[in-house]
C-alpha cells in the first residue's frame, strides 16, 4: 500500500496551514513574556537554598542532554514569504512604489507613476505622496484620507475619508483592488502576499546593505473575474523582511506594481487632515457635496 | 560557548527571539490550535532555551533546537490534559461566505487541526508548514518513517472530512486511493 502523499494534496495542505497561521495577533510580546518569566525565576532562585540551586542546574543539564537537536529544516517557501509579509507589516518603513499599466487599445494610453510612502504599523499611520501631482493618501488609525485633485475640490473639502481595513477584498473585488488601489496601499499588498500560493525560491539576491532570497508566487484573485492571472516576485532579506515586491497582472504587461522597501524602523508623524476639509467618501460618491452639473 | 551575565537577557538571544520567535509562534499555533496556548508554549520553550543558552555550542541549529522543545513540550502538555479535554469531533458550521474573513477561516482550520489526533497534527505541521523531510519528522516524533507517512495520509483524509465544504484540501486522494474505501 502506497501512503505517499501526492503533490496536489501537499500543496493544498500547505496552503491551509499557512492560512491557519496567518492571523497571528498583532502586538504579541514574546520577548517581554520571556523577560518576565526569567525575572520571576531569578527571584525564586535567590530565595532557594544553594543545594536546591545545584539540583536545578543538574536537572537542566539532564534536560538539555535529552534535547540534542538534529536536522536543519526550514519553513516552506510559502511559509517564509507569508512570515516575511507579516513581519514587514509590524515595523516602520519607507517604500518607493512604481505603478504602470499597459496600453488598452485606442481609448486608454499606457500610464506610469512613481510614489513615495512611509508607514508606521505600530502607530497605524502612513502617508503616500505622488510627486508632481501634489496629492496624498494618509492612513491614520482606522481611517484612510484620500486627497482630491484640485479640479474636484468644492466647499473647502479637500479630502475624502473612509474606514480602513487591511482585508484586501473588503471594499472591492481582489483583482479590481489590485489594479486600482495597489499603488496607494503597500499595507494591503503585504496582507495580500500572505495568501500567496505556488511559492518557489528562485535564488539568492542582494541589494544595498542587505542580502536574501527571491521567491516567485501567484496570488489568488477569486472567481467571477475576467480571465486573468496575478504573479509576482518578492525579495526577502536575511532578517525576514520584504525588500522588493513586484506584482504583475496578466495578460502580461497590463498592470505592474513594484514596491521597494527601505529604512526599516523609520518614523514620521502623520496626522488626519483638518476636520473641516474632510468629506465622508460614501456621501461624496452618492453625489452629496459634488458640484451640480448644469445642462 | 555562549554566555550571559547581568540582569538583562543576552543580546544574541534577544536577536534570535526577535528574528525567529514569531515564525515558531505560528507553527505552535498550528500544533496547539489556538494563539494563547501557542504563546504560552513558545514562551515556556524560550525560557528553557535561555536556561540552556550558556551551554549551547555556537554551531547549534537554534531553530531545530527550539522546534524540538516545542514538539516535546506540547506533547507533554497534551498528555497532561487529554483526560480533561476531548478533542472536538466536528468543526462548527462556518458563517456565511460573505461574512467569512481570513480570521474566521484561519480559526476554522486550526479547530479542524485540533480535532486531529496529536500525532497526525504534529506530522502535518512539521511536514507541510515547517517543510521537514519525513526522516527528520520521524526522528523528532520518535517513530518510523513509515509511521510518519501513515499519519500524513490519515491526517489529510481526516482534515478533508472535517473541512468538507471548505474546498481547500485537494480532492485527488479519492482518485488515488478510492479503491481502498
Amino acid at each position: 500500500m502506497d501512503h505517499d502523499t501526492d503533490r496536489e494534496d501537499a500543496r493544498a495542505v500547505r496552503a491551509l496551514l499557512v492560512a491557519a497561521a496567518g492571523d497571528d495577533p498583532p502586538g504579541t510580546d514574546l520577548l517581554g513574556g520571556v523577560r518576565r518569566r526569567v525575572a520571576r525565576r531569578r527571584v525564586r532562585r535567590r530565595v532557594l537554598a544553594a543545594s536546591l540551586a545545584t539540583l536545578s542546574a543538574a536537572t537542566a543539564i539532564a534536560v538539555a542532554s535529552l534535547l540534542v537537536p538534529v536536522g536543519t529544516g526550514t519553513p516552506s517557501a510559502q511559509a517564509r514569504v507569508a512570515a516575511a509579509a507579516g513581519r514587514t507589516a509590524t515595523e516602520g518603513y519607507r517604500v518607493r512604489i512604481e505603478y504602470s499599466s499597459g496600453e488598452k487599445g485606442a481609448t486608454e494610453a499606457a500610464t506610469s507613476s512613481r510614489m513615495e510612502a512611509v508607514f508606521d504599523p505600530a502607530r497605524r499611520t502612513g502617508r503616500v505622496r505622488l510627486p508632481g501631482q501634489d496629492l496624498e493618501v494618509r492612513f491614520v488609525g482606522g481611517m484612510v484620507y484620500r486627497e482630491l485633485p484640485a479640479a474636484l475640490r468644492r466647499d473647502g473639502k479637500r479630502w475624502l475619508a473612509q474606514e480602513y481595513s487591511l482585508d484586501p477584498g473588503r471594499d472591492v473585488p481582489p483583482l479590481a483592488g489590485l489594479i486600482k488601489l495597489a499603488w496607494q496601499d503597500p499595507q494591503r499588498e503585504l496582507a495580500r502576499l500572505r495568501s500567496a500560493a505556488a511559492v518557489r525560491e528562485l535564488g539568492r539576491v542582494a541589494g544595498g546593505g542587505w542580502s536574501g532570497h527571491r521567491y516567485a508566487f501567484e496570488l489568488p484573485i477569486g472567481k467571477n473575474v475576467v480571465p486573468s492571472r496575478v504573479t509576482g516576485t518578492v525579495d526577502v532579506d536575511q532578517a525576514g523582511r520584504v525588500r522588493r515586491l513586484e506584482v504583475l497582472v496578466h495578460p502580461a504587461g497590463s498592470v505592474r506594481v513594484v514596491m521597494e522597501f527601505r529604512d526599516y524602523g523609520a518614523r514620521e508623524t502623520v496626522q488626519a487632515p483638518p476636520a473641516d476639509q474632510v468629506a465622508p467618501a460614501t456621501r461624496w460618491h452618492r453625489g452629496e457635496g459634488k458640484p451640480k452639473v448644469k445642462r | 560557548m555562549r554566555g550571559w551575565k547581568g540582569e538583562d537577557l543576552d543580546a544574541e538571544f534577544v536577536a534570535f527571539v526577535d528574528r525567529r520567535a514569531r515564525q515558531h509562534l505560528r507553527a505552535a499555533a498550528l500544533l496547539t490550535g489556538d494563539w494563547h496556548t501557542a504563546e504560552d508554549l513558545v514562551q515556556t520553550c524560550l525560557v528553557k532555551l535561555y536556561r540552556a543558552w550558556p551551554r549551547l555550542d555556537p554551531g547549534v541549529d537554534l531553530d531545530a533546537y527550539l522546534r524540538r522543545m516545542l514538539v516535546n513540550t506540547n506533547r507533554s502538555w497534551w498528555r497532561a490534559r487529554w483526560r480533561r479535554e476531548a478533542p472536538v469531533a466536528t468543526v462548527p458550521d462556518r458563517a456565511g461566505e460573505d461574512g467569512q474573513d481570513a480570521h474566521d477561516r484561519a480559526a476554522t482550520v486550526r479547530q479542524a487541526l485540533r480535532a486531529l489526533p496529536a500525532r497526525q497534527r504534529a506530522v502535518l505541521v512539521l511536514r507541510f508548514y515547517e517543510d521537514l523531510p519525513v526522516a527528520e519528522v520521524a526522528d523528532l516524533l520518535g517513530c518510523s518513517a513509515g509511521a510518519v507517512k501513515t499519519h500524513t495520509h490519515r491526517g489529510i483524509r481526516r482534515l478533508r472530512q472535517l473541512l468538507a465544504g471548505e474546498a481547500a484540501v485537494g480532492s485527488s486522494e479519492e482518485e488515488h486511493h478510492g479503491s481502498r474505501h
